[in-house]
């Protein structure tokens, strides 16, 4: 019985890891195209977004991720999301992408990801679930995988991770900003993500003014640490 | 039949979904409108006080969609008035009146998902996808409290030391940066220990097997068969063009027709379900609990 699960299981997700790139991938960009016309960008970003999500997840299944690795996974996605906590008397100031780019950049993209993407799902159940979760999923994880890219400049060079961090405080913004026009609009339409990139501009200076200020704070303690954790432990 | 706080929770992932999808897919009033209405009526079942307060919000949500609409849009025929001067069009309003009802809805159903679907079924659900995932999610919704109770005990420590001072913003951002400094020293080593336990008692040796909880029964296979027939009648006449209506340049209603009246009755029927096992499950519960 139990055997059977599991080989039930492994089918399901072998299934899953070649059937969405190869089938369900192009499956919605042709059928979308051709049945939806011009709507066919919200739906299709949105397809793919949820799409590469799962992908994702599947995929770290296959490879070999130690035990360490995983606590430690686990360990930064909770100080994310309790980060706000800690800094809760000062309003407006989050840590969540500085410490998911201190990860990507001393653990590894991938891990990077995972602790962005899990930061956003669990910070959610406090701040509310929609279908803004799954963008909000993939821009943190993004973040955090083009983090892991460039993690030499960015571990040795403080100018790079300021730069960096302001980037990234820019692009979720921007990034969100194509999220409410797509789920609003049901397509592409400039006026009105130019008026929605401008009534977010506050809240753009304020993300990156955060990510650039936590990881200013915490690049050097966070990334001395990590960094121990590595040497002495081999994570 | 149960209602679906207490059914498997794939099968109300399936539900959800099936109510969903006809509710996104195409700007139709009506679906839009029957989704908002049994949303907000199930809403109303599942929350409560405040919660239940504010479910105006979400009407609101449509009507301001509807005169945002036209600002940005300026597609349609018929032109009601000029606004700096940019046309006013009829369509306009209709199709943001229509795409707020939609979105309405959609935000009422997923606060209703957020209802049934509490951490703990997300986390049976995600498991069987990717198991390794599924546990650094439990783990990192474990050390929430465990780490909050921590950075507690090493704020009292460190304001015994008198080390932590709060009389301004820089000392208040000092202290929370000495706290954090004590507490992730002590979570990452904390973690190396407990990775090397699991390690030590066989994680990873072979393959995974787990506790469920969740038991799939005879109601769960009726009521995903139920909504996916449903939704697959929907899908039907939204293929067919039955349901599809035309918004520019000028509103085109289709037709209505035995594939349209089917569509909807289907589509209402799906989406009053959950209500209607929620009220027969408290219902029922009222008439035990008044016979002890």
């Amino acid at each position: 019985m139990t055997a059977r699960r599991t080989e039930n299981a492994f089918r399901w997700k072998t299934a899953l890891r070649y059937g969405i790139p190869f089938l369900l991938m192009p499956l919605l960009v042709v059928l979308g195209g051709w049945r939806l016309g011009e709507r066919f960008y919200a739906w299709g970003i949105l397809g793919m977004v949820g799409l590469s999500q799962v992908l994702f997840f599947t995929g770290f299944e296959k490879r070999t991720v130690g035990s360490r690795r995983m606590v430690i996974a686990a360990v930064m996605t909770a100080l994310s999301v309790l980060g706000r906590v800690i800094f809760a008397p000062i309003p407006g100031f989050k840590p969540i992408t500085a410490i998911v780019v201190i990860t990507a950049i001393w653990i590894g993209g991938e891990t990077g990801f995972l602790v962005g993407s899990l930061s956003a799902l669990i910070s959610n159940f406090f701040s509310g679930q929609g279908p803004w979760t799954p963008f909000q999923m993939f821009a943190w994880g993004m973040i955090g995988l083009m983090a892991g890219f460039l993690s030499g400049p960015l571990r040795k060079n403080r100018v790079w991770l300021i730069l960096y961090g302001a980037f990234a405080g820019v692009a979720y913004s921007l990034f969100m900003d194509v999220w409410t026009v797509l789920w609003y609009n049901g397509g592409v339409n400039w006026p009105l993500y130019r008026a929605a990139v401008i009534t977010a501009l506050p809240y753009m200076a304020s993300y990156a003014a955060s990510n650039v200020v936590f990881l200013l704070l915490l690049g050097r303690p966070f990334g001395e640490k990590l960094a121990r954790i590595r040497l002495k432990y081999g994570v | 039949m149960m209602s679906l706080r207490h059914r498997h929770p794939g099968c109300a992932c399936v539900v959800f979904a099936c109510v969903l999808l006809p509710v996104i897919f195409g700007v139709n009033p009506v679906t839009a409108g029957i989704g908002l209405v049994s949303g907000m009526g199930l809403l109303f079942l599942l929350e409560e006080g405040r919660g239940r307060r504010r479910l105006g919000w979400y009407p609101a949500v449509a009507l301001a969609s509807g005169v945002l609409n036209p600002l940005f849009n300026h597609n349609g025929r018929t032109v009601l008035f000029f606004l700096n001067r940019n046309p006013v069009t009829r369509e306009a309003v209709l199709y943001g009146l229509v795409m707020g009802m939609l979105i309405a809805a959609a935000l009422v159903w997923a606060r209703c998902f957020s209802h049934v679907m509490d951490t703990e079924k997300l986390q049976a659900v995600t498991g069987r996808l990717s198991p390794k995932v599924s546990l650094i999610l439990s783990m990192s919704l474990r050390y929430l409290p465990l780490f909050r109770r921590q950075a507690a005990q090493v704020r009292e420590a460190q304001a015994g030391l008198g080390l932590i001072r709060e009389e301004n913003g820089l000392d208040r951002l000092r202290g929370g940066l000495r706290v954090m400094d004590g507490m992730v020293t002590w979570a990452l080593e904390n973690g190396i220990t407990t990775a090397d336990s699991m390690t030590a008692r066989g994680y990873g040796s072979g393959s995974r097997t787990r506790y469920r909880v969740y038991v799939w029964e005879r109601g769960d296979t009726a009521l995903t068969a139920l909504s996916l027939g449903l939704m697959l009648i929907v899908a039907a006449a939204r293929v067919t063009g039955q349901i599809g209506y035309t918004w520019y340049p000028e509103l085109r209603v289709p037709a209505a027709g035995f594939g349209s009246a089917a569509a909807y009755g289907a589509f209402g029927l799906l989406c009053l379900t959950p209500a209607a096992l929620e009220i027969k499950d408290r219902w029922k519960w009222k008439v035990l609990r008044s016979r002890i």
